[in-house]
């Protein structure tokens, strides 16, 4: 791996995952996503059923996507040039779903 | 490769790293023994010489098996017969007795009478616990430790596709013979990237086992909040509900079996066989018997079908087959638990679980590797990953050895009283584990090829143990076809083997710069 | 039957993946010990026995084990690959013999 002088020692977090910053990015990607996922598969298994699928099935197909749905953000969270903003909007994403499942 | 921003790239590197540091050495130890589960019977075969039973596909009558049970069972709300095979050659019974605790039995299959078994929790009652928890039960935290290792994997196998720049022209390199960070990079990235598939269905199928632990809310919720109920749905669960106080006798156990076998074939157009025969409510007019394929040896998909018959009268009261995407599920469910009859890639997940361990093992050292010979090499931090390294690599598999040499040398009527002598075998797994890592943190680098001989002799000590204790040493159990016995010693010689030679050339004569660091795993 | 189809999806796959390791140019000039380019042959040929060796497990064992015994199959012969490149790369010599590049 020719050039990849990160590895090479270097103790320097690169820019944008100092101290809060890694923090709240770690809060965020698991913390906030797992809110996200738990949200995903509520929202999915209540409102699948409305459109007539079984509601078994509804469910095991939303614990199927859910790693799809956890791995991108966790690693989105973990790599935005805009932590602050897009985690703010992640978990008022969360939040929302999470409204939404026990609504319906 | 995609085109990447070189920040894009930096920031799948910190996550890479920071995971991989943190939760490594928990991922080793769950890859670790992952990989002896898929061979976690022949392993109680090995530790319960009792059961070393040759099968002979005779057919069992459960109901006579139900005259012979203790009389607690004949009122019991629960008892299972797990039906036997030749990887579990017993008739496996358990059964909740009138105090509400669990009975577990091996029944001999000739005779229908309970053997007399060597104490020891073995492959399925310790490894495979491990394996799925840490066996750390307080409040689940196991599962959430194991839980959150896996989500790690997936997200280390993701970031390290983008923080390795040549995939395709990289892909088959492997340079021994260049320094030791390369040589060790190389390697990492060579047994990451041929069992990629691998290792990714691994974790993602593990987590959707647990789903309904790991998310209890999510999953609950479109049920109400009532997980039994979703469960219900997804899996066919049966609640016969109380009991109602009227004794009524249980009608034949093996023809309500041969029906509900009946009814799955029929549906399959093939030959579907229940794993399990289960009464609930015994003796009761509630009473009810559940069946299930839950392992079947000719598909992955696991616990198809479920029958649940009346217990007086045999009439049919569930009838559930998994619907399409419930069967998705349990196909990759069933990808996990790696339990059909297949066995070129039983091996083959066997190879993939320790190149998965070759794969975090050289990973860490990697990361060791990088910050050799500067002023990190001193700090708290760097020790620390150090011992946990060693500690964590050939440690876990030094204590693996001694809870197999424990096994063979401890008495099979110690501890008559209190039944604690399976707890012993796993007391001295965590001992030497904790002496491994005590040891790593004092020795450092010196500790590497010490351990590697540790294991090296108590795999030998385990096979000449095996064969001094109970007769069936390699030469009759080869002869005898007793595959799991000859297969274990195989294994255990073949560990020894290569634990020896890298004890050899990490020999501290050895001067760092021709150093290649072999992988002391099996 | 279900032997020979074993045997012949796992040459297949080793096949397969000396070739596709071939078309690599430092690969292929370690093993011919030249400077010529692999060009478009091993690529090409890799592929379809990788391919002809997924389609012999899907016979064997049927696509629901195919799926799950393919990946980690391929996965060794690419084990094995690279060990021979490491060790003992002349043995593929007689495989670029065969092969004439395309110019």
């Amino acid at each position: 791996m020719a050039g990849n002088r990160q590895t090479a020692g270097s103790q320097r977090a690169p820019a944008g995952f100092g101290g809060a910053l890694a923090v709240w990015r770690l809060l965020v990607g698991f913390v906030g996503g797992y809110a996200l996922v738990s949200g995903f598969v509520a929202l999915t298994g209540s409102a699948l059923p409305l459109l007539g699928m079984e509601r078994g099935e509804a469910l095991s197909l939303a614990s199927l996507f859910a790693l799809f749905v956890y791995v991108p953000t966790c690693l989105f969270i973990l790599s935005t040039r805009r932590p602050w903003r897009n985690g703010t909007i992640m978990l008022m994403l969360a939040a929302a779903m999470i409204a939404a499942a026990v609504v319906i | 490769m995609p085109r990447i921003s070189e920040d894009f790239r930096q920031a799948m590197n910190w996550t890479h790293t920071w995971l991989g540091v943190v939760l490594g050495i928990v991922l080793f130890a769950v890859f670790w023994m992952g990989t002896l589960t898929v061979f976690a019977p022949e392993i109680d075969r090995w530790m319960i010489p009792e059961t070393r039973i040759a099968y002979d596909g005779r057919e069992i009558s459960y109901d006579r098996l139900l005259t012979q049970l203790p009389p607690d069972a004949a009122t019991s709300d629960y008892v299972n017969f797990v039906v036997p095979t030749e990887r579990h050659p017993a008739i496996g019974i358990f059964y909740r007795d009138s105090e509400g605790a669990f009975q577990n039995l091996l029944l001999d299959p000739r005779t229908g009478a309970p053997i007399s078994v060597t104490d020891s929790h073995a492959g399925s009652g310790f490894i495979y616990p491990f394996h799925l928890s840490l066996t750390i039960e307080w409040q689940d935290l196991g599962y959430w430790i194991v839980g959150l290792a896996a989500l790690a994997m997936l997200l280390l196998l993701v970031s390290g596709i983008f923080v390795h720049r040549k995939i395709i022209a990289e892909f088959f390199v492997f340079r021994p013979q260049r320094k030791p960070r390369r040589a060790t990079l190389d390697l990492h990235n060579l047994s990451s990237l041929v069992g990629l598939p691998f290792y990714a269905l691994m974790p993602f199928s593990g987590l959707l086992i647990f789903a309904s632990l790991y998310l209890p809310w999510g999953m609950a919720e479109p049920f109400g909040g009532d997980m039994d109920k979703a469960e219900a749905a997804i899996s066919g669960a049966y609640d016969p509900g109380p009991r109602t106080g009227r004794p009524a006798p249980i009608a034949s156990l093996d023809a309500m079996k041969r029906k509900a076998e009946a009814m799955w074939s029929e549906v399959e157009g093939a030959p579907v066989k229940t794993n399990l025969v289960r009464i609930l409510n015994n003796g009761d007019d509630s009473a009810a018997v559940y069946f299930r394929n839950t392992f079947p040896k000719d598909r992955v998909v696991l616990s198809k079908y479920v029958a649940v018959l009346d217990g007086q009268t045999g009439k049919v009261i569930q009838n559930f087959a998994k619907p399409p995407i419930g069967e998705a599920a349990a196909w990759v469910e069933g990808a996990h638990f790696v339990q059909f009859g297949h066995w070129p890639l039983r091996w083959l997940y066997f190879l993939g679980g320790l190149g998965g361990c070759v794969m975090i093992a050289t990973g860490n050292l990697f990361w060791l590797r990088s910050r050799e010979g500067k002023l990190a090499h001193a700090s708290l931090g760097y020790r620390t990953v150090e011992a946990l390294t060693i500690g964590g690599v050939t440690g876990i598999i030094a204590a693996t050895g001694a809870f197999f040499v424990a096994n063979r040398l401890i008495p099979t009527d110690a501890f008559p009283v209190t039944g604690e002598r399976a707890d012993a075998e796993v007391q001295v797994f965590w001992l030497v584990w904790l002496i491994a890592f005590v040891h790593a943190a004092i020795l450092r680098e010196r500790a590497w090829a010490q351990q590697a001989w540790a294991i090296a002799a108590l795999a030998v000590a385990a096979v000449a143990s095996n064969a001094l204790s109970t007769g069936d040493h390699i030469g009759m159990t080869l002869a005898g076809a007793e595959w799991a016995v000859a297969g274990m010693d195989l294994l255990l010689l073949i560990t020894a083997g290569i634990a020896a030679w890298a004890g050899i050339r990490l020999a501290p004569s050895q001067t760092p710069a021709r150093l290649f660091e072999p992988m002391p795993a099996e | 039957m279900s032997m020979l189809l074993l045997l012949v999806a796992v040459l297949a796959a080793l096949f397969g993946c000396a070739l596709l390791a071939l078309s690599q140019p430092r690969h292929w000039q370690a093993v011919t010990h030249t400077r010529s380019e692999p060009g478009r042959t091993p690529q090409r040929l890799g592929v379809l026995l990788l391919t002809a060796s997924i389609v012999l497990t899907i016979l064997r064992d049927g696509a629901s084990f195919a799926a799950l015994f393919s990946p980690v199959l391929i996965g060794s012969a690419a084990l094995v690959t690279a060990m021979v490149l490491t060790w003992c790369p002349r043995v593929l010599r007689p495989i670029t013999k065969m092969i004439t590049p395309t110019n």
